[in-house]
């Protein structure tokens, strides 16, 4: 609709139904029973469930769809599976990401320099994890993020490369949420026995078909 | 009102020593950090005056220097209660300014969540409003409910509350079978959960006594204030862009608009009792009825390519990169308003063809209601005033922006 076009005539086809307005009854002025009954509907809740948690003692076990702190994915042989291509810090909204790049012997030519993460800035978002041509940033489950000073939240690889079997969870997630439609090779999730398999990864030298 | 204030200042009047007091703007009333400066004589409200901006972020300018889907989370933190109410408005300009189409599933789940985020404005409003007279339980409960409404909405977006998860051209996950469930679970417990809230509200003497008449706002003077949302409906005027502008999938929606008659704090509940009953109404017709298909636009134009293309095609590749580094906005102006918890929400946008937009005005129906404080608590009792900010409903995060 342009907003050129008017303002559709006020008068709604369905008529607006008024609320229900009353005043008080006779006992509800009195007070003393609404009182009670409040008072009885109050001491039952005692005896349901119990809407809170107990942290520390219970702690929430999240699912794979939750966003902890974005850490990245190891290879097989340790080093990161980043290519410091930069689209992360690109696109993250608060910039936390900033990587230096470098380069590497390993078939993947360029590996990050140095990769850090300032976790006091980061909101958890994971458009770094959806922008990742590369599987190497994902979202942990880790919800807990403690330090005594400004410098332990700022994370480093060392802090941050994850390996591959501690992620299985959230990578076969990313696999079906951002596969979409596309059914062909490589968009299977790895097998759900915790036994990473990537057809991507693992056995391959090269990652990429050449073109 | 009006001359009962003129005849309150005159000086012939001897008790008219005035007392200045600043209310806020760290105030547990306030919502957030409004200040009020009040002047009183006695117990009544000569002036009352609002002062904003202590939550001023410059979120308008901050958008001239991010993409536009740099700004989504962003906008999550104007009325951080329906956080993705924000950012489906947000969409939908820039999907109107673009041309871009969402498929039918796309809009369904907006419309889903949107009406999600409406039931939980609504449920801070029920406990916050209840806390600000002086009802202390139904802030628990109310609040119990949300927090399960949150569990929901974790797994499906991830996150509790700033969910980032409308894209441009759709939503960012499709909302698994396995979930809906769980909401038609909690959709259909929730009507239980509204007469609970009643029992203790509704009925109750001293809400009832400390709501009535508070706050009167004719529905001449609601339009001359621009008033939206509840805060309009409650003064008679059956204005709700749901129906007067249909965007989403409303238009095949059932649900009625329930407005009010006397334009009080009373009514201002009321009226937000009777929308939580139409969301459900919305929710169960949503729920019922899902339709198949894609969560985001099938066209790659605008839209990041499935991931599995990425890895493996070069051309997927590019395309990636090109979309989060370098998607632009074809030039024009937008205006595209949605009918959010607190009233018309719209985001204005000016696109010279860059990848940010040249100008993005955010009208935050919190900014423009809040205007309407002043001829509520004139003339009326200084205990009264908290009564009129609760019922009003602004939140300090979209005031200020």
């Amino acid at each position: 609709m342009s907003s050129q076009e008017p303002l559709p005539a006020m008068a709604a086809a369905v008529p607006n139904p008024l609320v229900k307005r009353r005043t008080l009854t006779l006992s509800e002025r009195w007070f003393v029973f609404p009182f009670l009954r409040a008072m009885v509907f109050t001491f039952t809740r005692m005896f349901r469930r119990r809407a809170t948690r107990q942290y520390p003692e219970q702690r929430l076990t999240p699912g794979a769809s939750f966003h902890g702190v974005p850490v990245l994915v190891a290879r097989e042989d340790g080093a990161p599976r980043c290519v410091a291509c930069g689209l992360c810090e690109f696109i993250c909204p608060p910039r936390a990401i900033d990587i230096t790049p470098g380069e590497t012997d390993l078939s993947i030519e360029r590996a990050p320099r140095a990769f850090v993460i300032d976790m006091l800035r980061c909101i958890e978002c994971a458009y770094c994890e959806e922008v990742c041509p590369e599987e190497a940033i994902v979202m942990s489950q880790d919800y807990e993020v403690v330090g005594r000073r400004r410098e332990d939240f700022v994370w480093d690889l060392k802090k941050l490369l994850r390996p591959a079997s501690a992620l299985v969870d959230r990578l076969a997630f990313v696999r079906k949420t951002y596969r979409r439609w596309d059914e062909r090779e490589g968009d299977q999730a790895p097998p759900p026995d915790g036994v990473f398999r990537d057809p991507l990864w693992s056995g391959r030298e090269k990652p990429h078909e050449t073109h | 009102m009006a001359a009962l204030t003129q005849k309150l200042v005159t000086h012939s009047d001897l008790h008219a020593d005035r007392l200045e007091i600043s209310m806020g703007p760290q105030h547990p009333a306030t919502h957030g950090v409004l200040q009020v400066l009040l002047t009183l004589d006695g117990e009544r409200v000569i002036k009352a005056e609002p002062v904003v901006g202590y939550l001023h972020r410059g979120k308008e300018k901050h958008a001239e220097s991010v993409t536009y889907q740099q700004f989504f989370p962003m906008t999550d933190r104007l009325d951080y209660l329906q956080p993705l109410a924000n950012e489906v408005t947000f969409a939908l300009a820039i999907e109107k300014l673009a041309g871009i189409e969402t498929p039918l599933r796309a809009q369904a789940i907006r419309t889903l969540i949107a009406e999600f985020m409406r039931l939980s404005a609504h449920l801070i409003w029920v406990g916050i409003g209840g806390l600000d007279v002086g009802a202390t339980s139904v802030f628990m409960y109310a609040f119990r409910e949300r927090e399960d409404l949150f569990d929901l909405l974790d797994s499906l977006t991830g996150l509790r509350t700033n969910q980032e998860y409308i894209r441009i051209g759709g939503v960012a996950a499709d909302l698994p079978d396995a979930l809906v469930p769980g909401l038609k679970a909690w959709v259909d417990a929730f009507p239980a959960r509204i007469d609970e809230f009643e029992m203790l509200l509704t009925g109750n003497r001293i809400f009832y006594d400390r709501m009535k008449g508070i706050g009167k706002v004719t529905p001449r003077q609601a339009m001359d204030l621009g008033l939206t949302g509840p805060c309009l409906r409650a003064t008679g005027v059956g204005v709700d862009l749901r129906r007067a502008r249909p965007y989403l999938l409303y238009p095949q929606l059932e649900f009625d608009v329930p407005v009010g008659t006397e334009g009080d704090a009373y009514d201002r509940y009321l009226v937000r009792i009777e929308e939580m009953r139409q969301c459900v109404r919305i929710l169960k017709q949503l729920l019922n009825d899902l339709p198949a298909g894609l969560h985001i636009a099938a066209e790659l134009k605008d839209v990041l390519p499935p991931k599995g293309r990425v890895y493996t095609s070069m051309e997927e590749m590019i395309h990636q990169f090109k979309i989060v580094t370098d998607w632009h906005c074809p030039p024009g102006e937008v205006y595209s308003a949605t009918e959010a918890a607190n009233g018309e929400l719209a985001f204005y946008l000016v696109s010279r063809g860059e990848k940010s937009p040249y100008r993005c005005h955010i009208r935050s129906p919190s900014f423009i209601n809040l205007q309407a404080l002043r001829p509520m608590c004139e003339g009326g009792y200084f205990s009264d005033v908290v009564a009129s900010i609760a019922s009003l409903h602004f939140i300090m995060g979209e005031t200020d922006r």
